[in-house]
């Protein structure tokens, strides 16, 4: 966080007041800017993620705008934000404020339950709606533009447990999971992936958020015998006190531990410190940056920001979604909203810093996703998981 | 007398119209936002009050509300018409059932019994996920339609909300300016005074926990239908926090204070979207100065500024008391 | 089914969490006895010491969302939070009580409402909403013994509050100052008939109150992490717990947190960990409608 933040916060500020003066012309022309609006949890209980997106978002429009062409026909893009905070009514206050300001497209929220609390004005609004929510229904509201640009916990959950039983071996595999809507949704899709090779959870332990002591449930599954835990937990906080008590129990040394992609992410790794070595993480992209792409937004963002960006849940996913998004008003000449939803749905081996986006009859952009191990706080890749589309 | 009440009733009327002006889609869910809270505090402001009841649940009989007409409406297949009044019936039982044992305790025995309900109330929200789906929230939640018309936007729906704000505005003015009403306000002062002078205070400290319940389902049914999406994150004790908030900033011991203090608190964060981070740490600070400076909130700062609408000095706030506190 | 090492380890870690829960109910308690008025930013006394702490002792951290480098030695630190926090204690007093002395309880209570959303809002502002990992003097290690784990911090937890808890024992009892509060507490007209200057004491009271809470913080921050929200849920146990214990009894707050802090875990275990943290709740409302007094508490009755 530095004077950076500042300046696009003012400059967030600035956009969003001077949007209150619309762009009357909605037929837009040579050189017109092309505005696209986002709702990042800039305040409230998700500031942190809120904060990382918007981050993701400046450096995409900086991105499009400084190639060639801009964002096409030399025509740049404009960000317009507003703050979804964490309350579903400001949310959906947020989106309406927003749509009165004449965006063409929408990218977040990230947030599931904020989704389907938008849901509804989205689907009246029929813009391409770029979100983040691994949440498995999202996709399966009703609305045809509505996409997905991260892999969901379908899938990143099928993976983890693929490579559970498959590599590890892992025969009594318990699950640990927060109970708002990510946890309890990822656990759930961890019980589906264990239904396919015939196994069941030998326990399945929910925690209210900001618990201070997971010692019950980490010795119920303790007792149970499990030799594996898949847990899935959004907050750092949770994350840190998890590993550290998970090593002070003393279970680290016979069982495994496979976290969600949350866990993995670059503040959970560093609250948790010490304690997070040898676990496996899942990624929803994939881990190594060894495409040219990954790896030059890496080494960009490290450059302007001086801090490794989250790629799976921060800066990294809203950077393709903007670019999708851009290159997809390049391929077909215009922004307009209807043609641009019809052209998303033809996404096919569009290379992200996320890997390969191909889009599905649901909306789904990411079919891939791959498990690290943790080595001296790094992430260290171990194997990928491609879902077929 | 007369003036007064035409003044009111054009003011009535002429809220009415507020969807003809307003063409934002943003101001008009924030106002429908503003006229559902509105109805929460109300009951609020009689259980607080009007009856002196310390109650930090509001935001669970909000909720309560709201379930129970989404699961009505969506596995019953109820029309809202049924499963709001549904709710309420729901909330208002669950009430009751508060209301009684609520009955020894007052004072801070009583806040935090009632932030215990809410904090347990919140967590089978959350957990009891066969009956409320869980923290996935119930989405796909009907409009009501008027025949064939679906009030589904919001320019029809602030239609619905303003309807039932009136109706409350209504049922709790008739409470009190009544018996209700009166020994209330007994209760409030002195609740052993009010004892032996032969009001049954346990019988009317329930009916308190009843309308107040009673209300909060009602908003919470009307808001569910108009959001169409319902999660537990809502319904949390910040939330209960927030709605006595608004009280006590518009003016605790009035009707008029319950709605001003809703709608200002609830417009307030809107305009204060540029402050970003600093907005509610504002609203913190104004929070202890309001209560220092206004305690009977900017309603009461109003009336007495201007002679002509002033009541009988309304009693400010205070509540029953357990400390043995002779000085 | 009971199984005893992990009830054994349940106890022991349920012990250090309820001490938590104890010294942040014993800091409610002694405001309660002064003036009659329960604070629900006691939580925040405990959330706000501990981000101020880790800002000294980080080599680096992030303040204004700039990068600031203010390390200071453990010990510099220390002082500093608790000199901080006495005259935060003294600030909170005069702005958030004094001013609404007379005016019941409802409007303080409104008032420390205000002072904890304000206080949660100012850290976001000038901490950012980064959780900061608060490094520990001692290395974090764990012991073990028969198959029971402690961390050393929860037995620096353990130790510091049983030294709290005798300190406060020999405060109340054997100091002339410790007595005067104790007289302010009971009967404030008479105290002050007595030349007890007791606007002083109850200033006095307030800066201990916070300090404690500034004690639990600096105890706690190594095991979670320093984030706005760590005082939250710990300050609506805590005031459960000085319920359960008998609300005004100092004994009973302490040995309502530990209670509490046990159960959570026991409960957490042999019934559902979803629910634990309506645990705390559920055993209140029962000893709210079966024995109001709590376990020490006086009997409850109110004064015509």
């Amino acid at each position: 966080m530095s004077e950076t933040r500042k300046r696009f916060l003012v400059q967030s500020a600035v956009a969003g007041a001077a949007s209150t003066f619309a762009f009357p012309n909605i037929a837009l022309g040579k050189g017109e800017p092309i505005r696209i609006g986002t709702i990042p949890p800039i305040t409230g209980s998700n500031a942190l993620n809120g904060q990382e997106e918007l981050e993701g978002a400046h450096y995409a429009v900086e991105e499009i705008n400084s190639r060639p062409g801009k964002c096409f026909d030399d025509r740049p893009v404009e960000l317009v934000v507003e703050d979804a905070t964490n309350d579903n009514q400001a949310a959906v206050g947020a989106l309406n404020k927003l749509l009165g300001e004449n965006v063409v497209a929408v990218v977040q929220p990230v947030l599931s339950t904020q989704i389907q609390a938008m849901a509804p004005v989205m689907k009246g609004a029929a813009l391409p709606w770029m979100t983040g929510g691994t949440a498995v229904k999202n996709t399966q509201l009703g609305l045809t533009n509505l996409f997905r640009c991260r892999a969901s916990d379908g899938i990143t959950a099928h993976g983890l447990v693929d490579f559970a039983v498959k590599d590890k071996k892992l025969k009594k595999i318990g699950i640990l999971h927060s109970t708002e809507a990510f946890g309890s949704g990822g656990a759930d899709q961890v019980e589906a992936s264990l239904k396919n090779y015939n196994m069941k959870a030998i326990g399945r332990e929910g925690f209210p958020k900001d618990t201070k002591d997971f010692t019950p449930e980490l010795l119920r599954l303790k007792t149970a015998g499990a030799d594996g835990i898949v847990a899935y937990v959004q907050n750092p906080s949770d994350t840190a006190v998890i590993l550290d008590q998970f090593k002070s129990l003393g279970m680290n040394a016979n069982i495994a531990l496979l976290g969600s992609p949350a866990v993995g992410n670059t503040t959970a790794l560093a609250t948790a410190g010490a304690a997070a070595e040898g676990i496996f993480v899942a990624q929803d992209f994939i881990i190594g940056f060894n495409s040219n792409i990954a790896t030059k937004f890496i080494t960009t963002f490290y450059r302007e920001y001086h801090r490794q960006p989250d790629v799976g849940t921060g800066q990294g996913w809203t950077r393709d979604a903007f670019l999708l998004l851009a290159d997809t008003y390049r391929k077909i000449g215009t922004a307009d909203p209807a043609k641009a939803v019809e052209a998303l749905h033809k996404t096919k081996h569009w290379e992200g810093v996320l890997g390969d986006f191909t889009c599905d009859a649901e909306g789904n952009l990411v079919h891939n996703m791959s498990v690290g191990v943790v080595k001296n706080g790094k992430v260290v890749l171990v194997k990928t998981v491609t879902v077929s589309v | 007398m007369n003036r007064r009440a035409t003044l009111v009733a054009l003011l009535a009327l002429a809220c009415a119209c507020i969807p003809f002006v307003l063409h934002s889609q943003y101001m008009l869910q924030v106002t429908d936002t503003a006229l559902i809270y509105a109805i929460v505090v109300i009951g609020l402001g009689i259980l607080l009050g009007f009856a002196g009841q310390m109650s930090l649940a509001q935001a669970a009989f909000f909720g309560i509300g709201a379930y129970s007409s989404a699961i009505a409406s969506t596995t019953l297949g109820l029309s809202p018409w049924i499963s709001i009044p549904f709710g309420v019936l729901v909330s208002v039982a669950i009430g009751a059932g508060v209301g009684y044992p609520a009955l020894r305790l007052s004072g801070h025995y009583l806040a935090l019994a009632t932030i215990g309900f809410g904090i347990i109330v919140q967590l089978v929200f959350i957990n009891a996920r066969g009956l409320t789906n869980g923290p996935d929230g119930i989405n796909s939640i009907p409009p009501p339609h008027l025949g064939t018309l679906a009030l589904d936007t919001y320019q029809t729906y602030f239609y619905v909300a303003y309807g039932a704000l009136l109706l409350s505005i209504y049922i709790a003015w008739r409470v009190k300016h009544s018996r209700i009403g009166r020994a209330f306000e007994a209760i409030r002062e002195n609740e052993i005074a009010a004892q032996a002078m032969g009001i049954n205070v346990t019988h009317y400290k329930v009916l308190a926990f009843v309308l107040a319940s009673g209300f909060g389902g009602l908003a919470g049914g009307v808001i569910a239908h108009m959001t169409r999406f319902i999660s537990p994150d809502s319904y949390s004790f910040d939330q209960s926090v927030i709605f006595l908030v608004m009280l006590v900033i518009g003016g605790s011991a009035t009707i008029t204070g319950a709605v001003t203090g809703a709608i200002l608190l609830t417009f307030l964060p809107e305009f204060l979207r540029p402050l970003k981070d600093s907005y509610i740490m504002v609203y913190g600070a104004a929070v202890v100065v309001m209560v220092i400076f206004m305690p009977e909130g900017i309603v009461g700062l109003v009336r007495r500024l201007i002679p002509t609408y002033q009541t009988p000095p309304a009693a400010p706030m205070r509540a029953t008391s357990n400390v043995a506190d002779s000085a | 089914m009971f199984d005893l090492s992990a009830t054994l380890q349940l106890i022991v870690s349920g012990l250090a969490m309820g001490a938590i829960y104890a010294l942040v109910a014993l800091g409610f308690i002694l405001i309660y006895n002064a003036v009659g008025v329960v604070n629900f930013a006691q939580g925040d006394f405990v959330m706000f010491p501990s981000f101020i702490a880790v800002s000294f002792i980080l080599p680096s951290v992030i303040v204004f969302g700039s990068v600031m480098h203010w390390q200071l030695p453990i010990i510099a630190v220390y002082l500093l939070v608790l000199i901080l926090m006495a005259g935060f204690g003294l600030l909170f007093n005069r702005i958030a009580y004094y001013p609404l002395r007379d005016r019941g309880w409802l409007p303080v209570v409104i008032s420390t409402i205000g002072v904890s959303i304000f206080l949660r809002n100012l850290a976001q502002i000038v901490w950012g909403s980064q959780p900061i990992v608060f490094p520990s003097p001692f290395a974090l290690q764990t012991l073990s013994a028969g198959g029971l784990h402690l961390r050393t911090q929860d037995l620096l937890i353990l130790g510091v509050s049983a030294l709290l808890i005798a300190f406060q024992f020999v405060l109340f009892e054997r100091t002339t100052l410790g007595k005067q509060m104790r007289a302010t507490a009971q009967d404030r007209a008479t105290a002050q008939l007595l030349g007890i200057r007791v606007d002083r004491i109850v200033a006095i009271t307030f800066i201990y109150s916070v300090l404690l809470g500034a004690i639990a913080g600096l105890l706690v921050s190594p095991i979670f992490t320093v984030t706005k929200e760590m005082g939250g849920l710990i300050s609506l146990k805590a005031f459960a717990a000085s319920i359960v214990g008998g609300f005004g009894s100092i004994p009973g707050a302490i040995i309502g947190g530990l209670l509490i802090g046990v159960v959570e875990n026991l409960g957490g275990y042999y019934i559902s960990s979803d629910y634990k943290d309506a645990i705390a709740f559920v055993i209140l409302i029962g000893v709210l409608l079966l024995r109001p007094s709590g376990l020490f508490g006086e009997r409850v009755s109110e004064k015509a």
